[in-house]
């Protein structure tokens, strides 16, 4: 019988091919896209893997190097740096 | 005008977003900022003003404007080096042999009581005690 975890589509499936027959992996599934906190528009310069991977990255290449970077989309951060100006 | 030579503003976009600056030049609808920043050529879309003017010359050097910033009591930071540590090289020595012993005879020695020792262990530990 098949096990209950595999049924439930928690892991994803990945097939390799080998040189006679396919073989059938299952993995676990990556974190969903990262998003800006003031818009919720998709951030760009930041990468979706799992936690084994990620530790291993360095941090430039995780978010991208400007003041906000990997939490608002550039043109939120404009509208904020010029409020904080104004103000 | 709003961006004239010697303008404090502070830069929106890019990588050096939140950094002040100061209009050093102008250059066909573009800026020369320095200060803070690299000195580079910019569009004034990126700059934001503030109500601050130095007086510096057109097109005035990196030190003279940073000497202008501190006058007005403005934030200055200047790169520090890292000083490299002069490690010594290591010194090579030559190998001497021992005054008045052969090697062959320390090799013999070495190897008769080496033998002895194990023989002897090995007895201890085999033999049960009546």
């Amino acid at each position: 019988m098949t096990q209950k975890h595999i049924i439930s589509r928690k892991l994803r499936r990945v097939f390799i091919k080998g040189p006679k027959k396919v073989k059938m992996v299952f993995k676990k599934r990556k974190h969903s896209k990262q998003k800006c906190g003031n818009c919720g528009k998709h951030l760009g310069g930041t990468i979706r893997e799992r936690p084994y991977k990620m530790r291993t990255t360095a941090k430039t290449k995780k978010r991208p190097t400007r003041k906000f970077g990997g939490v608002l989309c550039p043109e939120c951060t404009k509208k904020e740096l010029k409020k904080r100006i104004r103000s | 005008m709003l961006f004239d030579i010697g303008r404090v503003c502070m830069k929106i976009s890019g990588r050096e977003a939140g950094k002040t600056c100061v209009i050093v030049d102008k250059k066909n609808n573009f800026l020369i900022i320095d200060g803070n920043v690299k000195r580079r050529a910019c569009n004034p879309k990126h700059l934001e003003p503030l109500d601050i003017v130095l007086k510096i010359k057109k097109g005035a050097t990196t030190s003279e404007v940073k000497s202008a910033m501190k006058k007005e009591k403005l934030e200055v930071k200047d790169k520090k080096k890292k000083e490299k540590k002069k490690l010594e090289k290591p010194v090579k020595k030559r190998k001497t042999k021992k005054s008045g012993v052969n090697k062959k005879e320390e090799k013999s020695t070495q190897k008769k009581t080496s033998k002895k020792s194990t023989r002897k262990n090995d007895k201890k530990t085999t033999k049960p005690k009546k």
